[in-house]
């Protein structure tokens, strides 16, 4: 059993829930870093293009482009990249410290291939004019390979966190490397990203100065093409839903009414584009304006943003399954808190302790900061009271104590019976519009219960474990 | 005797320390061409002179303002490692400030992106002439972006070390670690980055081919102006924030500063006074230099690398020195079993060679292209 436990210092977001900020930075660079892996495949095929004679126009919409890709994703792509680490130190340090303890080989090797991004992006953005094709192509295959090898990487080091297979027995690396869902989430974000890349294209042809309406049409059929790879997304889809848990499964297909309607969502906004790109755009039925093509991107993006919440929202209760809970605690450590208490060796004091009327409700208050605050808010987004409104004081003392059994994506309850009194009674103080005074609810007898149904919860998680095959094992 | 830094640490410690200053020493040249470039582009764009080309104009600035977009995502990219490696040598310290700095920490992501935008602004000015009055506020904005960004980090780890603070610093919620070495670091880091960026840009200036004259101007003149007065100014604030670093150590017991010695402090601040002394005399004899060749570059290269070598060691020897990651030995050691390290040797060497390769056809390209000009030049009958 563990013996000590690492507390680190919790931020407030106001009412905004933590998976907000960290979803909202995430998407924006999932979207650019699957534009530039997408950008660098179609950047190819254009210049094969212009150099074999195929396309007259294939040259300056080559430029162009390029100049978006630098500007765009060698920006605002790289810092997000970087943003991304730093939002999911303020969220789960120990997500991103076990992540980086696992895999900061396979992160080094993710990061030489950033170097060779950088260099021929930029060697062929500054002296593109003076290259021969030969080394044109060399130069934007260099770019392409290397931006899809960074995909390779991150996707296996991300896919881990919801299905890690074997490594949870064999701690081999590469076990968890290429678990369950590494290679359809691999072959589906590789035509999220052509698709990403071939909907801007449209827009960038749209926006290019001296180009007549025939010189576009062509253009964008040309930039369409790689739409048609959008046939396999419903059956790599199926895969990866045949790959992770069933549990998360479940919820994706209904159990959840929120995460069935943000796959709903990105179901929906990728069918929209895939028919639009069919009909109007390979069958040349239509002329996509800037518009249109504007359109469709938010589409994509919007599709992005829903796949990439389900995503991780079909983690719960785990931000790494079988080894760290979504709160940053681990299975053992529920064991140990339940018996030392969750926050009786916290270090870092209440920020507002003054605000609370008694010592229940600042224990209560810093039992919501370690527990609950990573997907909580008190009474705002994903609001505890919200959640718990319609509940007795019984059963919000019971629920909480069996939390795990009261919802199978919420984790067990980490602290023992004055903890789960302290956080009952925060909520309860909360709902009655937080008065200046408030009596300490002590009874023996109610923490006596408490603790009864902690042990009947028991520690383990309310979802089954599954193994790498996906065999359903007891807990 | 006591060991050297760092074989007084077990091997994974150490191979894990090494790999990350390794790393941050690539980061820093790119990060100090940003500071130091961004800083003096502001500066002439203020203070553009009355001679006949502006100081704005001339080849520092146009090199500068040119290849900036370039050198700040190559700070970021080098910057990737060093961040993966602090991550696993020092992990709960360098969360924590990250943590207990928050907002005003992140909000350093937007302002980034920020500054690397109006560079490119101040980028497409190079071929078109811009009034100073919309010059001038763009590259001064720019900047501070990147003091803000610099400032951040020193204070970020200034925090990471002094554990003691944690706790009331995050009930105050102040977002901000008020300490009296934050001043003088910075300063340190500010003036210790011209001698980098000068370097850089005389390498590059080297190559320059409008305006040999003006270019060979600066290499000889501003240019050696530019390092050796941030070497001055550097060993100078260097003093300070030794005084201000002795005077935290000693601050409890009231004892005057002593000055806590060691082999491997010795060894390294040697290091970093050779290079000082190389740089220095590289810088002069430039200056007397009939022209910037290659050769003339070579002994200030080399004390730049070995300042930067013995100054990041000391740096980390004084981090070393208050916080104690002995109880961290043992999950390096588990570390370096984790797997996927031949992996990463495999593709770092491919990578290097693919890197090499592109620089290597564009250099061909680009001397194919100046022979092809001068030849139609002669051509012409233009020489």
């Amino acid at each position: 059993m563990t013996t000590s436990f690492p507390y680190y210092p919790v931020n407030d977001f106001g009412p905004v829930m933590k998976g907000m900020v960290i979803g909202g930075l995430g998407i924006l660079h999932v979207f650019l870093a699957q534009f530039a892996i997408g950008a660098g495949m179609l950047l190819c095929y254009f210049q094969w293009l212009a150099q074999t004679g195929r396309s007259v126009h294939a040259r300056r919409f080559l430029d162009g482009y390029f100049k978006v890709l630098v500007l765009i994703s060698f920006v605002v792509g790289a810092l997000t990249g970087v943003g991304m680490w730093f939002t999911t130190i303020q969220i789960s340090p120990r997500t991103i410290g076990t992540m980086v303890d696992v895999f900061h080989w396979l992160w080094a090797t993710e990061w030489t291939f950033f170097c060779v991004e950088i260099v021929a992006g930029y060697a062929f953005y500054r002296y593109a004019s003076i290259l021969t094709d030969r080394v044109r192509m060399a130069l934007l295959l260099c770019y392409a390979i290397a931006s899809w090898f960074s995909l390779f990487w991150i996707n296996g080091i991300i896919s881990w966190q919801l299905t890690p297979g074997d490594w949870v027995e064999s701690r081999n690396i590469w076990a968890g490397f290429f678990n369950p869902s590494f290679w359809p989430s691999l072959i589906f974000r590789t035509i999220v990203s052509v698709t990403i890349a071939s909907l801007v294209a449209c827009v960038v042809i749209n926006a290019l100065p001296n180009l007549d309406r025939p010189a576009r049409a062509e253009l964008i059929h040309i930039a369409a093409r790689p739409l048609i790879f959008m046939v396999f997304m419903p059956v790599l889809g199926v895969w990866y839903l045949a790959a992770i848990p069933d549990d998360s499964r479940s919820w994706v297909l209904g159990g959840s009414a929120a995460m069935t309607l943000f796959f709903a969502g990105t179901v929906g906004a990728s069918l929209l584009i895939g028919l639009y790109a069919l009909i109007a755009m390979i069958r040349r039925r239509l002329f996509v304006s800037g518009a249109t093509a504007t359109l469709l991107c938010a589409l994509a993006l919007q599709a992005t943003a829903a796949g990439e919440f389900v995503r991780e929202g079909v983690r719960k209760p785990y931000s790494i399954r079988e080894t760290l809970y979504s709160n940053s605690i681990t299975r053992d450590e529920v064991e140990h808190l339940r018996a030392a208490g969750s926050v009786t060796h916290d270090p870092y004091p209440l920020r507002n302790a003054d605000e609370y009327p008694n010592d229940q409700l600042r224990r209560g208050a810093k039992v919501y900061r370690l527990q609950c605050s990573v997907c909580h808010t008190i009474d705002g987004a994903n609001g505890l009271t919200h959640l718990t409104g319609s509940w007795t004081l019984e059963q919000k003392r019971m629920n909480i104590a069996k939390l795990q059994h009261t919802k199978p994506f919420m984790p067990p309850f980490a602290g023992n019976a004055e903890d789960v009194e302290s956080v009952v009674q925060l909520l309860t103080w909360t709902v009655a519009h937080r008065p200046a005074r408030w009596p300490e609810s002590n009874d023996p007898q109610t923490l006596a219960t408490i603790s009864q149904w902690l042990d009947e919860a028991g520690t383990r998680p309310g979802i089954a474990r599954t193994t790498a095959t996906g065999t359903r094992m007891p807990e | 005797m006591a060991a050297i830094f760092p074989l007084d640490l077990p091997f994974p410690t150490a191979f894990y320390l090494l790999l990350y200053l390794l790393t941050l020493i690539g980061h820093v040249v790119f990060m100090n061409y940003v500071l130091a470039g961004c800083c003096y582009l502001a500066w002439v764009n203020l203070f553009s002179g009355r001679a006949s080309v502006p100081r704005h104009r001339r080849p520092l600035a146009d090199v500068l303002s040119d290849w900036m977009p370039f050198a700040i995502s190559a700070a970021i990219t080098m910057g990737v490692a060093p961040l993966l490696f602090i991550q696993i040598v020092y992990k709960e310290r360098f969360y924590s400030a990250n943590l207990l700095l928050s907002h005003r920490w992140m909000i350093m992501l937007p302002i980034l992106i920020l500054g690397f935008y109006l560079v490119y602004v101040v980028r497409s000015w190079r071929q078109r002439e811009t009034s100073p009055a919309k010059r001038a506020p763009v590259v001064i904005l720019a900047a501070a972006c990147f003091l803000f960004a610099a400032w951040s980090w020193t204070e970020n780890h200034l925090l990471s070390l002094d554990r003691a603070s944690w706790p009331a610093l995050y009930a105050e919620g102040n977002l901000r670690y008020r300490t009296p070495e934050l001043l003088p670091r910075l300063l340190l880091w500010i003036a210790g980055s011209f001698p980098t960026m000068a370097l850089l840009a005389a390498w590059q200036l080297k190559r320059h081919q409008s305006e040999p004259d003006l270019s060979r101007s600066v290499v000889t003149r501003e240019l050696p102006a530019m390092a050796l007065g941030g070497l001055i100014l550097s060993a100078l604030l260097a003093g300070w924030y030794l005084l201000a670093i002795l005077r935290e150590l000693n601050a409890s017991n009231g004892a005057p500063p002593a000055f806590p010695m060691n082999a491997s402090i010795l060894l390294y601040a040697a290091l970093a006074l050779a290079g000082l002394v190389l740089q220095a005399i590289g810088w002069l004899r430039l200056r007397s230099a009939i022209d910037g060749t290659s050769a003339s570059l070579v002994l200030p290269s080399l004390g730049l690398l070995l300042t930067l070598a013995g100054v990041t060691v000391l740096r980390e020897l004084y981090r070393l020195s208050r916080v104690d990651i002995t109880a961290l030995h043992t999950q390096h050691a588990e570390l370096l079993r984790s797997g996927g390290f031949w992996a990463f040797l495999v593709f770092a060497l491919i990578n290097i060679a693919v890197i090499a390769w592109c620089i290597h056809a564009v250099a061909r390209a680009l001397r194919a292209s100046r022979q092809s000009a001068s030849g139609c030049n002669r051509f012409l009958g233009s020489d």
